[in-house]
Order: structure tokens, then sequence, then C-alpha cells
């Protein structure tokens, strides 16, 4: 099985990134290769994420381009459909298939949701939630290494936003998640927006739920925005990233140091000069961050 | 209570909406906190899980909901979401039973336009996620030694698909695709469609019905010889090798052939 890290000082960090999506393909491909256009970094990202399964298909465009983008940027692979959480049986061919396309993009790591998105053989394609407890925690872990034994690698697990909590919850999410990685011996996608998200939904302090899990574990970060209900708000990716959500990224950085980063736009697209602006946007902060940190 | 029986009343709560028994037994395993209730809180989900699905089928079928309108588009929708809930991890395949369920969706199945753009939406999508496969160039026919002629075999390219259809469906599918009001009548006699993908394009167009025969032959893996013989009903035997070479010809220059 390959290792990622070992320390948090040999943390592989890849800068920042964008979702690829097919809104962006074009645009994407016709600013070159990374080699040309990479002198101004500001403009570009520096890899993309993909969504796993939307290149689980036989042919096509979809694996055209991803044949194209891999020659020219890394490419972590992140999924939605892993069921990991599911008292159902792991599914194989699922799994076999994610394996297939990891073999051919070599992706930097591979990602999922803590949760389960269905049950009683039904799919609700949907990333739901899980009790914090001592039994999730020991189910999900089981099957967490039987995934990375087939995959031959270790996985990163991303915290969902959630609207609903259990009274079976023994303990905070950051605890569910740190007992997670220690158990199963994986890694973390910390999601910033969700985050923030669950933390108002939830009513909890989001700076103890960015201290309260295993900094050595946090690989990557997500971004994106929201939209806000004023008595809750609801994950939905089709909005630029709000301030308090940069503010909460800002904190993330000084506890963790530099963490790949990127921005999940998933609906009202907008241009992609506009969504690289906004990574610019994240850029900056990360450089602001690193300055204070060398003067101090 | 266990992990199962937690995920299976969740599971019920999205699937079967309308059933007050399943909300209850989840909203009873929720904390209250925050401003919104138990109720609220799975309605969340409840419409997340029905809104992912109807633009799955918006997204497979672009123009059926323009064709219907959104009276019989929305039922047509919902009653399909609550009776074939998806059994997939991927949503690729989530509207693949829409066809058939929709010949016994009332008042609808009648309308053999209806029955017959569902079809064809369905096979669209299908042929743009076929298998890759290289298409044999013009000059492959060049190479075949004369000996083998007779036993030669072709093969179509993955997503190739043949459809006989009773209405104008192709013209009014492309007026509905661009925000026109369609001119729906029955045509003469049954029209021969193919529908394929060359290289990243899906394609489709009518062809003659001598043709359509041969296609439905060639996709059996009957030979030239056999593909020959069939021609007879329509083509004089002196006529018939030229028309089977010119057929041949017209496919690879489409992409057919692999």
């Amino acid at each position: 099985m390959q290792t990622i890290l070992t320390s948090p000082d040999t943390k592989p960090f890849y800068g920042f990134g964008l979702g690829l999506r097919p809104e962006y393909y074009q645009h994407l491909l016709a600013r070159g290769l990374p080699s040309e256009i990479l002198p101004d970094k500001t403009q570009n990202p520096d890899w993309l994420e993909i969504i796993s399964e939307n290149y689980m298909v036989d042919g096509g465009k979809p694996l055209y381009f991803l044949d194209q983008f891999k020659e020219r940027y890394p490419i972590a692979m992140h999924g939605v459909s892993m069921n990991i959480g599911s008292v159902d049986p792991l599914d194989r061919d699922y799994l076999n298939q994610l394996k297939n396309l990891a073999d051919k993009v070599n992706p930097i790591w591979i990602s999922d949701h803590c949760c389960w998105t269905g049950a009683n053989a039904h799919n609700a394609h949907d990333l739901l939630p899980l009790p914090y407890n001592d039994e999730s925690i020991n189910h999900i872990a089981k099957r967490i290494t039987q995934v990375q034994e087939i995959l031959e690698r270790p996985i990163l697990l991303e915290n969902l936003s959630s609207y609903l909590s259990f009274k079976d919850s023994t303990m905070t999410e950051w605890e569910f998640l740190s007992a997670i990685c220690e158990q199963a011996n994986c890694y973390l996608l910390l999601d910033i927006n969700n985050i923030y998200v669950s933390a108002r939904n939830h009513d909890f302090d989001p700076m103890e739920y960015l201290l309260g899990v295993p900094k050595e574990r946090v690989l990557q970060h997500h971004l994106a925005g929201h939209e806000d209900h004023g008595s809750y708000i609801i994950d939905t990716h089709d909005a630029p990233i709000v301030q308090p959500v940069l503010d909460l990224y800002n904190e993330a950085l000084q506890h963790f140091g530099p963490i790949s980063t990127m921005i999940e736009r998933d609906d009202h697209f907008p241009p992609l000069e506009e969504l690289l602006s906004e990574l610019g946007q994240v850029r900056a902060i990360y450089n602001d961050n690193q300055l204070t940190a060398q003067q101090s | 209570m266990k992990l199962k029986e937690l995920q299976s009343n969740f599971m019920d709560a999205l699937l079967q909406q309308r059933v007050s028994n399943s909300i209850s037994a989840l909203s009873e395993t929720l904390t209250e906190n925050g401003q919104l209730s138990a109720l609220q809180r799975i309605q969340i989900y409840q419409n997340a899980y029905r809104s992912r699905l109807f633009s799955t089928i918006d997204s497979d079928y672009p123009a059926l909901g323009s064709l219907l309108g959104d009276d019989l588009y929305n039922p047509l929708v919902n009653t399909y979401i609550d009776q074939h809930p998806s059994e997939s991890p991927s949503l690729n395949n989530f509207g693949a039973k829409l066809p058939a369920f929709i010949r016994t969706f009332e008042p609808i199945c009648h309308q053999e336009i209806v029955i017959e753009l569902c079809d064809f939406e369905w096979q669209l999508r299908e042929t743009f996620n076929a298998k890759n496969a290289k298409a044999l160039l013009p000059e492959y026919l060049q190479s075949i030694e004369d000996t083998r002629w007779p036993t030669l075999t072709f093969q179509l390219s993955p997503g190739f698909a043949l459809k006989y259809f009773n209405v104008n469906t192709c013209d009014v599918w492309k007026a509905l695709k661009e925000g026109d009001a369609p001119d729906i009548h029955a045509t003469e006699h049954p029209t021969a469609w193919i529908i394929w993908r060359r290289d990243l394009i899906t394609q489709f167009q009518s062809i003659e019905t001598d043709e359509a025969c041969l296609l439905e032959l060639v996709a059996k893996g009957h030979s030239f010889e056999q593909l020959c013989e069939a021609l007879l009903e329509w083509w004089p035997e002196e006529q018939v090798p030229q028309r089977a070479f010119q057929l041949l010809q017209h496919w690879l220059s489409l992409g057919l052939l692999t």
C-alpha cells in the first residue's frame, strides 16, 4: 500500500486547484499546457479534482477529456458513492471500477465522504450523516480498511455538511473523525465550508472543530459557496465563497500550515476567469499567511 | 438504536415521502436543537433526494418535458421516482427504465410521439456514453482479398442503434431542443433511423429500408454473401454487388464500422 506521508513536515502540498467540470473543459484546455501558462500562477489552477463517478463510464467525452487533463495537471479523485458508512455490504463492483480508474489516472489521492449514501439496496444519492458513536466508528473503520486494501492506498475522508443530528451520538463530529482516522489509518479532506455550514446548523464553534481534528491527518481542504436561509444553511456549491468561510480558512492555514486547497463549484457556473480570480483570492490569503509566519 | 435500523428508517423516510410512519420513526431518533424542527430537518433531505433524481431525468430527457408540459411531465417523473428508486451508486442509469415506464403511464401511454421521443432520448444518452472504438477507414475495403469477401463479417461501432419511428420523432426532438413548437405528424411508413457516435459526436439520420435490413443482418453477424442475398428482395441480381459495396463505403464514411 502506498503511504502518503509520515509526518506533518512531509505533507505533499499541491497548491490551489479547481473541481474539473465539463463546463470548463474547453476553457481550461484553451489555456495551453501548464508549462506554457504557469509563469503567471495566479491565473491558473495548480491541480484539478475530478468527481470519480463521472469518469467511471465505458467511453465518450468524459474519458477523452480526462486523458488530456491528466497529462497537464496533478489530479485528485473525489467520489460521492462509496457508501462507506452504510450497513449494506461494500459494493465490490464500484470499488473495482474505482480502482481501474485510479490505475488509469494515477491520482495524487482518492477521497470520499464520511457518510452513507444508501441502504437496503437503495441509493439516496446524497451524503447522509451517521450517529457519532462507537458502533459507527467500528463499522466505518473496518470498511475503510477493506477499501484501502482494494485500492492499494490510503484514502481521504471528507467531513459533511449536515442538517440533522442523532440522539444516539455520544461525541462531537471532530472526535468521531479523529477516532476513525486513528482506527482505520486514513486521512482527512477537511471541507472548511462544510464545517461552517454544520456549525451554523448545529450551533457549535467551528474553531473547536478545526482544533479538534488530528493535524497530521489533514491533506486537503475544500472551499465552496452555500445558500443561507437564516435559520439554517444548505451546502450548494453554487455561489462564491462567503467571507466568514474565508476567515475560517485563514484560521485553518494558521493551524494546519500549507494544505492543498481547491474550490468546488457545481452549479451557476461563472466564467472560468471569475472562478480563477476567486482562487487567486484564496491564494492571496495563503501568501499573506506565509508572510506573517515568516515575519514572526 | 442500532445503525441498521436507523439507516432503514432514514431510507424509508426518503423513499416513502408520503408515508407518515416512516417519517415519525426517523424523527424520534433526532435531537431537537436550533431553530428547525426534526420534521423540517428531514424535509431538507427529502427535498434534496427528489430534486437530485428529478434533475437527472431532466438532463437525460431534455426534450420530453417540453413536449409534455409541466402538468404531465411532473407527475410522470414524480411517480417514476416513487416506483423506481435508484439501486445503483451511479445516476448514469437511473433514467433507463423510463421508456418502459412511460408505456404504462396514463394518459400519455397512448401517445406514440411521447413513447418514441422517450426511446430516442435514452438512446442518444446510451450512444453518448458507449465504449470508445476506432472506426475503420474507407480504405479498408481495398485491403480485403477477393477470396475473403463471401465470408466477410462486420462489426458495428459500440453505441450504434437502429430505430423505427412511426412519427416524425427526430424532427420533433430537434424543434423542441431549439425551443420551437413542433409540427407532429405520423409518417406514411415506419421510418428507419440510425444513431451512432463518431469520435465524440452523437449523430443520427434516416436511412432506406434495404439499408436498415442490411444493418440488422450486420448486427447479427451475417456475412457479405448473406447481405447480398438479402438485397435481392429490393434490387435486380446484377445491381446487388454494386449496392452492397456502395452501402459498405457509405457506412465506412460515417464511421459505423469498427
